[in-house]
């Protein structure tokens, strides 16, 4: 028997005595639902689509599973809810609501300004459990341009006995859908009227839980062919359709005045390169206009004019990137609006169903080789550098002639995945030090820095420094903070000198160097990318040598590489250490782990160093 | 050029004491203002707030506040103060409603100033939910050095509490001014708190109008160990006290609005009772089906605690006014906090056992002391003071895992007011408790020369609460504990994990554990760390400096004691030395104590958090100190081969 499995078995028996509810290997059922969701398109493009709900709570965390809370904006519209809950002991109903009992709020944004997102909900009395939750929902839609994806499994620990969707549609519009892992039965039928219904059914769905991966769930995407947004008629048929009408929407909103168009001419006049004149375009935008998002209706989707932003300096993704293409235009630089789903978590567009997959807009530019992208939001990046909010993805770059999928970068090379430090440490006989530190991150590294100390003042830079770095005692004297960029790559160099507390411990006869070289950042380990050359320097008080125990030594396992190098030569330490990541995306979680911490048992060591001379018995 | 010398050269242009009066006047920006680029006490904060000024007046039964606010943007990150929310509670009455809304900004372009106002297409208001509103103002031509200005008017027919006004901001404020003019109709107490506040606030009075100023405030932001340093921020409120009434005989009277405590807790009383708690018929009918007759009445009031605290679920904020009657409480089997213990004095009261409610103002809740005036909006969440067996106990069911008689750490707070018909009356509270942590570890080379290092943490009382959270975690997400438990080393295991959880029965809770090194006794030196396990194995305070007081909530101490069996064939070679060390004031200490006896390596050391309120002005100790403490924590021992055995 394998000791982790020995483990395992002891870990499950010891929660099994002390929590008897506790079943390793089985998923909890919070709930078990029954659903039918029927949608129902109309010629004028508008759409109602009905939920029937029958949920059985079987314990307190299963009411999160029921359908209390309906979202809608000024293209959507609640117009029915009934609720009613069945003890099913007594057969009676214990509590009952309807629209008008439901509360309405603003969904709070943090980011948008100002939009028409709101919500209905009803707080549920009854806390008596199992019960019989029965709730019946619709929704009026003024557009089919986004047509809702049918979940069938909505929520982890849930049994699904039975969901339904029903979708009816005229045969003129036209509809495709993408099934993924759908398991059950459908049906397409026509109907009268030149309509036309698709019906799926799936029956005992296995219960999920918070491993399941994303990929592994049942889904079904809709997308209708001809669609309308407030009367914008388009169609879906391919991606360059729905790119077609992106252009079509935003055609004519590019205008500048010849004013501002000349100061740009003359911002550029004295550049050759195209990078660099965007570059000096893309750096006035950063500087002078900032990020305000307000969403109302189809400027959900159209943008502000170009003039709008430039009197006002700001704008949300569309208008930024709209005012960031005209200026382009302006000294003759084509450029492309492009959609794209954000997120630095989210999932890739499904390519094989054009559609409404994306939340966010960039800015293309070609160039006789790779294009330059441009993230017209962020105010801390260089020009042609995405974030992780954007790049390594697929996206749906729009122009007069229609539009095609694209991919942006996925920033995979060493350059921009590299970090470098040189440390000098000055250790005196009492084990306080003093210290000069510099580093330099590179390409995401550097993101994730600017990201995290764009509003930090100077004691915040610091206090990040020190709870950042692992050098114990560390007491920052001076800092520079210093964000610099090599054309598209970020780079950002951090240096500081200070001194070090209670850097070293005594012990009778060694004197312990407390781990201080760092271990590999979550942000690497996360991104399985990294190519990190450390040196440091170490000067030591007299009579202090290296223990023989920690000598150099390589590590070599797959997907990393570590040296380390470490020499004395008089009273001066110095080491060398480099780590290479380039983690397959397919290793397990836990393989990455346990090679992470392998890496890092090594890589960070303590130093021991012996004393020359010997101390009487202290105890 | 480096960063210090840097910001030394720019000295000149930061601003000290302000040589020119801040105005309130929109557009009337003084020189100081327009030169200012950092502040001398916050370099590199995003954005400053150069003067704001609140006034306060009454119209009739309307309460009006005029405010003002301008501010500086420093920074590209400060562009982000270009957008403000003013939210306020309009209700279904228009309680408060804003007006008069004035925003402008003002560029210096070509060493001109240029002025924009933000016209209506930049102001939103939103219909937040259940009477809540806000105004969004998003200004135009935001840029470093923008000074931002605005102001509006706040009208409130609430004229019992005051909103008053905070002095402090989210970002460093040069300069912040508040003024009321009272009227001989509406008598006030006053309630101001804050280090700043207290004592170096300019004030006036002349003639009803009062007035308080205070200048170059820090930025209020959290800090750890302080997780209430709302607590401390500098701010002022008022409370009805007295009214005029006309009476035809006696002429203009002053009648007393709050005047004493028992006044107090009467009203209070009186609402509790509306809400039926202090009926005794759903009570009985709910305790038809249970039991909870006891010998004494501690065994009474566990029983009925527990009944609660197992039976109904704590949903819901932790506020001193229930929103459920009791009747609906029981039938629901759902409760805040607050409406649980009320339901606990029922039932209490029901059989014979003396107790009230206790109003208390929390951690947190934005007040650090009491104020001595019968003020009902200084207190948030409600306790319960009963006598069983003639002694005093405060219970609470803020925490499910809880075990009778565990008040929530944020309540144990100086004093509270006690609710008694016609008694009421502030009581202290004092909770005594000895939550402190064990951390014990048998370390030997067992025959197959693994190192094993058999493992005790017991943590009593919230201590021990705290590892209960711990464990609910493991329930939902098996192998956490193993994680938190395991070391750097990748070849260790971590075996035999077993909880005892006498939290109820002794106020203990145990994690036995054992981890493993294998084939660690084969080398020639043995080199370990016998101290695996403590909070403070890192030091927590990484900051160079604090602006609040370090509070680690209460006093407890942590004794860690690792005996390491000395294997055949080797020898102890080296140890970390004794250490004992303090702080000045004594706050804290700490020893550290190895010694050999027998074969046997001991070590022995203690933190003590004596005083759990540290001041800022020993932070820089308390920094060495802890600095100290983990450098010890984390030293190791070294076992060598005998040379000849």
């Amino acid at each position: 028997m394998s000791i982790p499995f020995l483990y395992l078995r002891i870990f499950g028996i010891f929660l099994m005595i002390f929590y008897p509810n506790y079943h390793p290997n089985e998923i909890p059922v919070f709930s078990i639902l029954s659903e039918k969701q029927r949608i129902e398109l109309k010629d004028d493009f508008n759409f109602i689509h009905r939920r029937e709900i029958e949920v059985q709570v079987l314990k307190k965390e299963g009411l999160e599973h029921v359908l209390n809370s309906i979202q809608y904006n000024s293209l959507s519209k609640v117009i029915d809810f009934r609720l009613e809950i069945e003890d099913p002991e007594s057969g009676k109903i214990i509590e009952k609501a309807r629209l008008r009992d439901m509360s309405d709020a603003a969904v709070y944004s943090v980011t948008n300004a100002f939009d028409d997102q709101r919500f209905k909900f009803y707080n549920i009395q009854t806390r008596k459990f199992p019960i019989t939750v029965r709730v019946v929902t619709e929704k009026e839609y003024k557009s089919n341009f986004y047509l809702p994806a049918w979940i069938p499994v909505q929520h982890y620990n849930q049994q699904v006995k039975e969901s339904q969707l029903e979708i009816i549609f005229p045969e003129s519009m036209g509809l495709r859908y993408k099934a993924i892992n759908l398991l059950g039965e459908f049906k397409e039928e026509k109907l009268p009227d030149e309509m036309v219904q698709f019906s799926w059914i799936e029956k005992d769905l296995p219960v999920q839980d918070r491993d399941l991966k994303i990929e592994d769930d049942h889904r079904l995407l809709l997308a209708p062919i001809h669609f309308s947004l407030d009367g914008f008629e388009g169609k879906m048929e391919d991606w360059n359709g729905l790119a077609s009408w992106q252009y079509e929407l935003n055609k004519g909103r590019d205008e500048l005045p010849e004013k501002f168009k000349k100061e740009l001419q003359e911002l550029v006049k004295d550049k050759e390169d195209l990078y660099e004149k965007v570059e000096v375009l893309y750096e006035y935008l950063q500087k002078n206009f900032r990020y305000v998002s307000i969403q109302l209706g189809v400027g959900g989707w159209q943008t502000m004019t170009a003039e709008e932003v430039l009197n006002y300096s700001y704008g949300d993704c569309k208008g930024l990137t709209n005012l960031m293409k005209a200026m382009l235009n302006a000294v003759g630089i084509p450029s492309n609006y492009t959609l794209v789903q954000a997120g630095e978590f989210a999932r890739d567009i499904e390519i094989d169903l054009p559609s409404t997959q994306f939340n966010h807009v960039i800015l293309q530019v070609p160039t006789d080789q790779d294009p330059i992208w441009l993230e017209c939001t962020a105010n801390l990046i260089p020009a042609g550098f995405l974030g992780s909010f954007t790049r390594d993805r697929h996206v749906l770059v729009t122009g007069p002639d229609g539009g095609y999928l694209s991919k942006t970068p996925d920033y995979q090379d060493e350059i921009w995945n590299k970090i470098q430090t040189q440390s000098d440490i000055q250790v005196d006989q009492q084990g306080n030090a003093k210290i000069e530190f510099s580093r330099k991150y590179q390409g995401i590294y550097s993101e994730r820095l600017r990201m995290q100390t764009q509003s930090a003042d100077d004691r915040e830079q610091r206090n990040f420094l020190t709870s950042q770095l692992p050098i114990p005692g560390l007491i920052i004297q001076e800092v520079q903070f210093q964000n610099d960029a090599l054309d598209s790559l970020p780079i950002t160099n951090i240096s500081f000198s200070g001194i070090l507390q209670r850097f070293a411990e005594r012990t009778a006869k060694r004197m312990i160097l407390r781990p201080f070289m760092g271990d590999i950042s979550s942000q690497a380990s996360n991104s399985g990318r990294l190519v990190q050359e450390d040196e440091f320097t170490l000067e030591l008080p007299e009579n202090l040598r290296l223990e023989e125990d920690l000598s150099s030594y390589n590590l070599e396992e797959a997907g990393a590489q570590l040296s380390f190098e470490i020499e004395q030569e008089d009273q001066v330490i110095k080491i060398k250490r480099t780590i290479e990541l380039n983690i397959d995306d397919e290793m397990e979680e836990e393989d990455k782990k346990s090679l992470i911490k392998k890496l890092n048992f090594q890589a960070n060591r303590p130093i021991h160093l012996i004393k020359n001379y010997s101390v009487p018995n202290e105890l | 050029m480096n960063f210090k010398s840097l910001f030394i050269g720019a000295f000149a242009l930061l601003v000290g004491p302000l040589s020119f009066a801040q105005s309130s006047k929109m557009g009337q920006i003084n020189d100081n203002e327009f030169a200012l680029t950092d502040v001398s006490y916050e370099p590199g904060a995003d954005a400053v707030v150069l003067a704001e000024f609140g006034e306060t007046q009454f119209f009739g039964d309307v309460l009006e506040t005029k405010y003002f606010v301008r501010l500086k943007i420093l920074t590209e990150a400060g562009k982000e103060y270009g957008d403000i929310r003013i939210r306020f509670y309009s209700g279904d009455d228009r309680v408060e409603e804003i007006s008069g809304i004035k925003a402008q900004i003002t560029n210096v372009e070509n060493g001109k100033p240029q002025v924009t106002k933000v016209e209506k297409d930049g102001i939103f208001l939103v219909d937040l939910a259940n009477g809540m509103k806000e105004y969004r103002i998003s200004f135009p031509n935001v840029q470093i050095g923008s000074i931002i200005e605005y102001q509006y008017k706040k009208s409130d027919k609430n004229q019992v509490f005051l909103d008053g006004w905070t002095f402090q901001n989210p970002i460093p404020t040069l300069y912040s001014e508040y003024q009321i003019k009272m009227i001989p109709q509406l008598q006030y107490k006053m309630m101001g708190q804050g280090y700043n506040f207290t004592t170096r606030a300019e004030s006036t009075n002349s003639d009803g109008l009062y007035t308080w100023k205070l200048r170059n405030l820090y930025s209020s932001k959290e800090e750890p160990y302080m997780k209430n340093y709302r607590d401390y921020v500098d701010r002022i409120e008022f409370q009805l006290s007295q009214y005029q009434k006309y009476d035809p005989v006696r002429g203009v009277e002053l009648v007393d609005y709050l005047d004493t405590w028992q006044k107090l807790g009467d009203g209070v009383i009186d609402y509790y009772k509306d809400k039926g708690y202090y009926r005794s018929n759903p009570i009985e009918r709910e305790l038809v089906e249970f039991d909870i007759s006891g010998n004494t009445q501690r065994e009474i009031a566990e029983k009925a605690y527990y009944y609660l605290r197992d039976n109904f679920q704590n949903e819901g904020e932790d506020w001193i006014y229930p929103e459920k009657t009791l009747n609906q409480l029981l039938n629901s089997k759902t409760g805040s906090p607050g409406e649980l213990v009320l339901a606990l004095m029922g039932i209490l009261k029901s059989v014979g056992i003396e107790c009230d409610p206790v109003l208390i103002g929390s951690k947190g809740y934005g007040r650090s002391e009491l104020v001595p005036f019968p003020f009902l909006n200084q207190f948030d969440e409600i306790l319960l003071l009963t006598k069983l067996d003639g002694e005093l106990q405060f219970l609470d069911l803020s925490d499910p895992l809880a075990p009778f008689g565990y008040v929530d750490l944020d309540k144990h707070v100086k004093a509270g007011l006690l609710l008694k018909e016609e008694e009421s009356s502030l009581v202290p509270i004092t909770i005594r408790h000895n939550s402190n942590s064990i951390y014990f570890s048998q370390i030997e080379l067992d025959s197959a020369k693994n190192l094993v290092m058999k493992n005790s943490i017991r943590n009593s009382i919230y201590r021990g609460l705290n590892t209960a959270h711990l464990m609910k975690r493991e329930n939902n997400d098996p192998g956490f504990l193993k994680e938190l438990l395991a070391g750097g080393n990748p070849n260790e295991e971590i075996k035999n994990i077993q909880i005892e959880d006498e939290l109820a029965s002794k106020n203990i809770f145990t994690i036995n554990f054992e981890r493993v090194l294998p084939n660690f006794g084969e080398a020639e030196t043995l080199i370990f760390n016998p101290l695996q396990y403590s909070s403070f194995a890192e030091n927590p305070f990484t900051q160079d400096f604090r602006i609040y007081p370090v509070d680690f909530e209460y006093s407890f101490n942590e004794t860690y004691n690792a005996n390491i069996q000395i294997p055949e064939g080797y020898e102890v070679d080296d140890y970390p030395l004794a250490e004992n060390i303090s702080i000045q004031g004594d706050y804290i200490r700490f020893s550290f104590q190895p010694s050999i006896m027998d074969n046997m390596l001991k070590i022995t050391a203690r933190l003590e958090v004596r005083n759990p309120l540290i001041p800022v002005q020993r932070y820089g100790d308390l920094k060495f100190f802890m600095e100290s403490v983990a450098a010890k924590l984390s030293a190791p021992v070294v076992l060598k081969k005998v040379a000849n055995p």
